[in-house]
């Protein structure tokens, strides 16, 4: 409504447009990157999947970390070929948006790194996500970590996030997290 | 082209009757911010799209309407040429080497963010910066404007209207055309288009009745509306044409939509449509018959005679005959000119038929000399069975227009 009202109030665009500068900021956090890092140290013989909030948050993890990212304009063919490069071992991690939340399978990832969200906190996506990494593969122990930056909408965002998979997840897989 | 969203601000829907509210320059004022757009594009000639695209949408200061702005946008994107940047096909053969250099080197440690592009460097025998450069090179983001379209800020308002008005097509179930003039671009785009369509005479001129994307039994719908959008810039090259169309609206009800060119509309009168492209050519030979014209008798007004490449089509069986050109004299009279130069025996012998079944009697066949050989030449025969062998202008080396105003002399009603 907002935005539609923004189409002839000039004082309405610059808010609209600082709120898009703020959501982009808080993607593109560079201790979300570090923070990032650290946890793949902690992790290092597993296989993980950083899910990002939007395409040049996932393209700045990418060309930092050299892993490759999987957008919704890549091809189905080469997102095939990387995820098959994956469980062979020759890629350790991918960057994603979106497009790995569901309808994809590579049960060697059991990590997976929140770095942002595209949808405000949705428990289904989050519910998706970890049902990703939830695949059966032996006794290994999957893992998800959400990296949020303080002091910003992101904190509810999380919050919100928590309770939704516990709503999905009881209602819909019968185990509480 | 424009997608809905940059439509739907400017329609309006009354008792049946979709307007739109084109951009009119009433206050002066909206020209010389478009020309000043168009000459922002040509400044960034060389630059990669997104700064283009931002470029462009800073430009949101500057106006009370940002939807305008933003179908300004697209249709001055949308004219512009991008093209990849040097090496980007590279691209996915620097991903894989960059990727699998990681992959080899895991967990990433602090200050090693250089090591995979320089291990991939060192395989594919480029610099670590190179390979950065070139990781998404092939991105739609990184390619460059090669060469800014060549507008005025009265042609972008021109374009832009008629991009309104090709954007309510999407929602059209049937589309009527009628052109004075043009047809042969017309007809040609509709066929490339693989557009379903009805050919209808309306006394003395034609209506081309296209099936629309939002029709019952079209499947693809997204796909045939790209498709028949492809066709509304063919209009532009016809001197006038209207076009009458039958839109659904969300609701289900059939809404009446029309939209006539007018070009060089000013002030409160909007625009729509475009300067017209010059005559185009299928053959050098029907360059070189056209040059020939002007020569000879371009200046001359007492020969009362003019060449024009606006033909009307002529009924031939189930098909339709467009010749090549018409040729006027000032007292009314004129013949049609058709060109036959090097073509396939088959070629020739659909000419025949298409000759045959129109019965024009003010038809001239400029006939390239050459032809009369081989099997081209009895397919040759079969057309000068069914054409007076007077009203067959023959041709050595290029057609003549002495040759050919002698014969309309004769044959043009």
């Amino acid at each position: 409504m907002f935005a539609a009202s923004a189409r002839r109030s000039p004082a309405a665009r610059r808010a609209l447009r600082a709120f898009h500068d703020r959501e982009r900021l808080v993607r593109l956090a560079e201790g979300k990157l570090r923070e990032a890092e650290r946890i793949l140290r902690a992790h290092p013989a597993e296989q993980a999947v950083l899910f990002c909030g939007g395409t040049d948050a996932a393209e700045t993890v990418s060309r930092e970390l050299a892993i490759p990212m999987i957008t919704g304009s890549t091809p189905a063919s080469e997102r095939h070929a990387l995820l098959a490069a994956m469980s062979r071992g020759d890629i350790r991690a991918v960057a994603s948006v979106r497009v790995l939340d569901e309808g994809w399978d590579v049960p060697t990832a059991k990590l997976g790194i929140v770095l942002g969200d595209s949808t405000r906190g949705s428990g289904r996506q989050h519910a998706q996500r970890l049902g990703r990494l939830l695949r059966r593969q032996g006794d290994a122990i999957a893992s998800l970590y959400e990296i949020v930056a303080a002091g910003t909408y992101e904190f509810f965002s999380s919050q919100k996030r928590g309770a939704g998979v516990k709503r999905v997840s009881e209602g819909q897989l019968g185990f509480g997290v | 082209m424009l997608t809905r969203s940059h439509v739907a601000p400017f329609l309006r829907r009354e008792r049946g009757v979709i307007g739109v509210i084109y951009l009119a320059d009433a206050d002066g004022r909206v020209v010389p911010f478009l020309d000043r757009l168009c000459r922002l594009v040509k400044r960034l000639e060389g630059k990669p799209r997104s700064t283009v695209i931002e470029a462009l949408r800073r430009q949101e200061r500057r106006v009370r309407d940002a939807a305008r702005l933003a179908g300004i946008a697209k249709t001055i994107l949308d004219l512009c040429h991008f093209t990849p940047p040097e090496n980007a096909g590279l691209a996915p053969a620097v991903r894989d080497a960059v990727f699998r250099a990681r992959g080899r080197r895991w967990p990433p440690v602090p200050g090693d963010h250089e090591v995979p592009y320089e291990s991939a460097g060192g395989e594919l025998g480029r610099s670590a910066p190179e390979l950065r450069r070139l990781l998404y090179a092939d991105a739609p983001g990184a390619r460059t404007l090669g060469r800014a379209p060549r507008l005025t800020g009265r042609a972008l308002l021109a374009r832009y209207n008629l991009e309104l008005a090709r954007g309510v097509l999407l929602d059209a179930e049937r589309i009527t055309i009628t052109a004075r003039g043009g047809w042969r671009g017309i007809f040609r785009a509709i066929k490339a288009a693989r557009l379903m369509h009805v050919v209808r005479r309306a006394g003395r001129s034609y209506q081309i009745e296209v099936t629309g994307p939002a029709a019952a039994f079209i499947v693809r719908s997204n796909r045939y509306g790209v498709r028949l959008a492809r066709v509304v810039p063919a209009l532009m090259q016809a001197p006038r044409w209207r076009l009458d169309a039958e839109v659904r609206g969300a609701d289900g009800t059939i809404a009446h939509f029309r939209v006539r060119g007018k070009p060089r509309a000013t002030g409160s009168r909007a625009p729509v449509g475009g300067p017209g492209k010059r005559a185009r050519y299928d053959s050098a030979w029907e360059r070189s018959l056209a040059a020939d014209f002007r020569q000879r008798f371009g200046r001359d007004e007492r020969s009362g005679w003019t060449l024009s490449r606006e033909t009307s089509p002529v009924t031939a069986g189930e098909e339709l005959f467009i010749p090549d050109f018409t040729v006027r004299h000032a007292d009314g009279r004129e013949a049609m000119v058709e060109l036959v130069g090097f073509w396939t025996p088959e070629y020739l012998e659909a000419k025949a038929r298409k000759v045959a079944a129109a019965g024009i009697d003010n038809l001239i066949l400029v006939v390239y000399r050459g032809l009369a050989v081989g099997k081209a030449g009895d397919a040759l025969a079969a057309l000068t069975t069914v054409v007076d062998a007077e009203r067959i202008v023959w041709f050595a080396a290029q057609p003549r227009a002495a040759e050919v105003v002698r014969a309309a002399e004769r044959w043009a009603r």
